[in-house]
């Protein structure tokens, strides 16, 4: 089987940029198209751009293109819900109770301030550090002289943001509930089990947050 | 003329393998387990004959639409210095083929039955 040259790459990548292609993820498969079907038929390569731009036009592309989002937007709320309900399903669900256990232990032992410190913080900071990424990612790579955004950073944004929305609910829960008599960290460890279920949302979203991120944003910027 | 006929057929093709071209696609991921767009138009060229070529630009936007409804899960792998996306049919995917191939099967059915056709149909 024959392999696309340096020269032909660049071509390729320079032919696609020129379509009214915004994600990233739409620009990996029709490259992936383009190239593989040079690579698997005996036609030039110049032949092979111009029968599949038949198939992939201008207009073509842009309407693809245009409802990539709203699916994405919709596959990714179908992978967080499948994701979430995984949890609570056989055989995770032992060590989902595994960890609620080993969080209703460290809250008896530890103090909050130092459960707050050493795990919540750094995951929270590790979390907004992943949402930058997302941006420098998307800013740092040219393919064929133009920049690609992801679909599936803009439709997990708000998912990525998440962690951040528990911890700032977690802040203002004790203002909220008008217990406001009581400090923050008397207010959870008289409600302990609240601060749990807050933690558990809390690594819930970082987790799958994380989970999309690798497979599903950081894979399309690969070079 | 024969000219006009074959281009005629093979629009009546076009249209015919767009009705039907998410069954063809969930046929395919099922028996071949994963594949990618590519892949799945040169499998239809080979099961065929070379008789029916998939359209690639309406072939993306059904792959995305069944991604968004959950009947396809993706896994994007570096591939020769590039990215392939992967399709593959989830839990609720293989039951959703079973559905249409048991619709297309009844469809067929009828048409036989309407048209007088010679068909022979099997699973």
């Amino acid at each position: 089987m024959r392999t696309l040259s340096r020269e032909q790459k660049e071509q390729l990548a320079n032919h696609l940029a020129k379509k009214p292609i915004e994600y990233i993820e739409l620009y990996n498969e029709l490259y992936d198209h383009y190239a593989s079907s040079y690579e698997n038929g005996n036609k030039q390569f110049e032949e092979v751009l111009r029968e599949l731009d038949q198939h992939f036009d201008y207009q073509k592309v842009k309407t693809i293109n245009a409802n990539l989002l709203k699916k994405t937007k919709k596959s990714v709320n179908e992978i967080y819900w499948k994701e979430f309900k995984n949890f609570w399903r056989w055989p995770q669900i032992v060590s989902t109770l595994g960890f609620l256990l080993f969080g209703l232990i460290i809250l008896e032992f530890l103090p909050i301030k130092v459960v707050m410190w050493s795990v919540i913080i750094p995951l929270l900071i590790f979390n907004v550090i992943l949402t930058f990424y997302g941006l420098i990612l998307k800013h740092r790579h040219k393919f064929g002289n133009k920049k690609f955004d992801s679909a599936h950073y803009q439709a997990t944004q708000h998912y990525l943001n998440l962690p951040t929305s528990i911890f700032n609910l977690s802040i203002f829960l004790p203002i909220m509930t008008l217990q406001s008599s009581l400090s923050r960290i008397q207010f959870y460890e008289k409600y302990s089990v609240l601060l749990l279920l807050l933690m558990m949302t809390f690594f819930t979203a970082a987790y799958i947050g994380f989970k999309v991120f690798r497979t599903k944003i950081k894979m399309q910027y690969l070079r | 003329m024969h000219k006009e006929i074959l281009y005629n057929c093979s629009m009546a093709n076009q249209q015919l393998i767009k009705g039907s071209l998410s069954t063809i696609v969930l046929h395919l991921l099922q028996s071949s387990g994963e594949m990618y767009g590519y892949e799945i138009t040169q499998k239809v060229k080979q099961l065929t004959a070379d008789e029916i070529k998939l359209t690639e630009g309406a072939l993306y936007p059904t792959l995305h639409k069944l991604e968004a409804e959950g009947t396809l899960t993706t896994e994007s792998r570096k591939v020769d210095g590039r990215v392939r996306k992967y399709y593959r049919l989830t839990e609720d995917g293989k039951k959703a083929t079973a559905d249409k191939m048991e619709e297309l099967e009844a469809f067929l059915l009828n048409m036989q039955r309407v048209l007088g056709l010679n068909l022979k149909i099997s699973s």
